[in-house]
């Protein structure tokens, strides 16, 4: 018995030295991860190569926070991080691969995860869609909100938000010379859904990172150059289906499953590779005539690209013009007619065609003129 | 190690304290060995190991009856006894088997099920030993400790085995209750399944998954448990347990377990 509690004793102050938590990123995790279309999924290890902290789960593009007060009741949050925590992560480690000891710290690692490949995605295909270059200090401005509270509407009587992603944008310091903008990539709360929930779908985690693209590229130019982005309705409409269009794509992208989307909703209608086009209901809807959700023309928008990708048998090529149609839609000449931006998804696609490659554009127009249906074709 | 024990906050501090109080009490354990070997004074004895001793000692009822489980009257009674061939044929087993379930939680900011702590449940099986006297005990026990979360198809399990051993002091009795207060270490095994099931909208027909490799930690605090006498041969044990992983950075942890004991 003596040997044993001796042993017991020595053991213990020898681990003591030797045990080690705090991991430093770059970091190999594994983690669920898309392994071809139709929702297929393998666990493996993933590298996060910007990440600096994997507890904290922190690095150059962000961290990824908790928030247990409702962002709706206290926006003002938003503005320095005050209520925001760091995720608390715990994994064990062989071979140089870490897996995750529970589910949230899973979870965590996914976020990150996602939008490290999101960003990977973009600044593969065109520097202009680097976040790091155009974001000045990306990492301390940036955070992935885990399970966010917030509500839409009226605080204590509307329902707080489940079952979503969001990218927000949160311009501070206005008017005092040092205005900048914070990013947030929110996932909310799972309730409905029973198959992958939103965070660890990293399809629609890069929509959302997608979404920060565009806000860099074309809205706060847009908004600064007062091109009155958000004036009118069939612009604004316009603009906001074809940044859902171009989240899908992405997403689409950086999974390699066009039906990513029908992984978290099965029944919804934002499968890629179901061909789709802007029937007459769609353009009233995008002109503001009838009920309007971006996300319906976004999927017609995103479809026709898909379409274009698989006719030219290279979808990178469509990623890497969709980005410089983000950079150029403000100047492009089909859109711009002087003062504020005008313009309908005919006009989007003259615009995108002229930034194609030279040998895709002539495919690219034949099916933008099969597919824009009564906006006529270019 | 010295710049992290200098740095650290207060899980810091009381780390170290149990570490000292650990010491303190493995060098009392060695003095009591060593003066059996050179019996320069006249031997106390109270243990069963002092069979070279003189033959007209004092030996309490107590350690032939693990006073955890001995009546008040009887563990503090004295006997005389001549041989210790005698002693011997009294003695019956002062050794304990019990088993405790209940929850073992480490601090988590992210997730926790109430003051900060997210649980594990599960149970321990564990012995009492008698170490010195009638009121030092040691611990061996043997635990595991689950937890399954999961939001739709995808889930990770965790296992946490643990091998430890705690040495208590038994404060005083009153009635059938015995209070004692402790230094718990142990040693954690840790691991994790991760799973996705069946995707509706997925054309793969099979379920992934896979368990993570085993990671160790150690960890130690101060542990307090109540005994419950029911009879001769049984009792009833609830435990509370803080202890801080030997980590950076140091994680506090929480066991809330309770049981039964026998004797064996």
């Amino acid at each position: 018995m003596r040997i044993l509690k001796d042993l017991i004793l020595v053991g213990g102050l020898l681990l003591a030295t030797a045990c080690t938590d705090k991991i430093t990123g770059p970091a190999n995790v594994n983690l669920i991860q898309p392994a071809g279309p139709n929702c297929q999924y393998r666990i493996a290890p993933a590298n996060l190569a910007t990440l600096s902290d994997l507890n904290s789960m922190s690095g150059a593009l962000g961290s990824v926070v908790t928030s247990r007060e409702n962002l709706g009741t206290r926006p003002e949050i938003l503005n320095d991080f005050s209520g925001l925590t760091a995720v608390d992560s715990q994994f064990s480690e062989s071979g140089g691969v870490y897996s995750a000891l529970d589910f949230q710290s899973l979870y965590a690692a996914s976020l990150y995860y996602a939008i490290e490949l999101g960003h990977k995605t973009f600044s593969s295909l065109d520097s202009l869609g680097d976040m790091t270059t155009r974001i000045p200090e990306m990492g301390s401005r940036t955070r992935i909100i885990h399970e966010a509270r917030r509500t839409f509407g009226e605080v204590g009587v509307d329902d707080e938000i489940t079952d979503n992603a969001e990218y927000l944008s949160h311009r501070v310091g206005e008017g005092t010379g040092s205005a900048q903008v914070l990013n947030y990539l929110i996932s909310f709360p799972t309730e409905d859904v029973k198959d992958i929930p939103l965070g660890l779908n990293s399809g629609i985690m890069v929509h959302e990172y997608s979404h920060m693209v565009m806000n860099h590229l074309f809205w706060v130019p847009g908004i600064d150059q007062n091109k009155g982005v958000d004036s009118s309705k069939p612009t604004s409409n316009t603009l906001r289906s074809l940044d859902e269009g171009l989240a899908d794509y992405f997403g689409y992208l950086a999974t390699g499953d066009p039906s990513f989307f029908l992984c978290s909703f099965p029944n919804s209608n934002r499968d890629l590779s179901k061909a789709k086009e802007f029937t007459s209901t769609a353009v009233s809807s995008i002109a503001g005539d009838t009920f309007f959700s971006p996300h319906e023309g976004g999927a017609i928008f995103a479809a026709i690209n898909y379409e274009i990708a698989t006719a030219i048998g290279n979808p990178t090529a469509v990623g890497k013009s969709l980005i410089q149609l983000m950079a150029t839609l403000l100047t492009c000449s089909d859109t711009n007619s002087g003062g504020d931006l005008s313009l309908n998804f005919r006009d989007v696609a003259a615009c995108h065609v002229k930034v194609m490659d030279a040998q895709h554009q002539a495919r690219a127009r034949e099916i933008y003129n099969a597919r824009l249906g009564s906006y006529g074709g270019i | 190690m010295l710049g992290w024990v200098v740095t650290g906050g207060f899980e810091m501090k009381v780390l170290l304290v149990s570490m000292m109080l650990l010491l303190f009490s493995a060098s009392g354990f060695a003095r009591s060995s060593s003066a059996k070997k050179i019996p320069l004074l006249p031997p106390k004895a109270k243990t069963y190991e002092s069979r070279r001793y003189s033959a007209r000692q004092v030996y309490r009822v107590s350690r032939k009856e693990n006073p955890l489980l001995a009546s008040q009257s009887q563990s503090s009674r004295e006997i005389n006894v001549k041989r210790f061939r005698t002693v011997r044929r009294q003695y019956s087993s002062p050794n304990l088997l019990g088993f405790e379930v209940g929850g073992v939680g480490r601090r988590n900011t992210t997730n926790s099920d109430a003051l900060g702590v997210r649980f594990l449940y599960g149970g321990r099986v564990f012995l009492v030993l008698p170490l010195l006297g009638d009121r030092w005990f040691i611990k061996p026990s043997l635990g595991l400790f689950t937890r399954s979360e999961g939001i739709g198809t995808p889930s990770v399990t965790e296992y946490q085995g643990e091998v430890g051993a705690s040495i208590e002091y038994r404060l005083g009795r009153a009635g059938n209750f015995t209070f004692l207060l402790g230094l718990a270490q142990r040693l954690e095994l840790n691991m994790s399944r991760t799973s996705v099931g069946l995707v509706e909208a997925s054309t793969a027909n099979t379920a992934v998954s896979q368990t993570s490799p085993i990671g160790l930690r150690y960890r130690l605090g101060p542990t307090a448990s109540t005994n419950i006498r029911a009879s001769k041969t049984l009792g009833f044990v609830l435990n509370l347990e803080t202890s801080f992983s030997f980590t950076n950075p140091v994680r506090p942890y929480l066991g809330v377990t309770g049981g039964m004991i026998f004797k064996l």
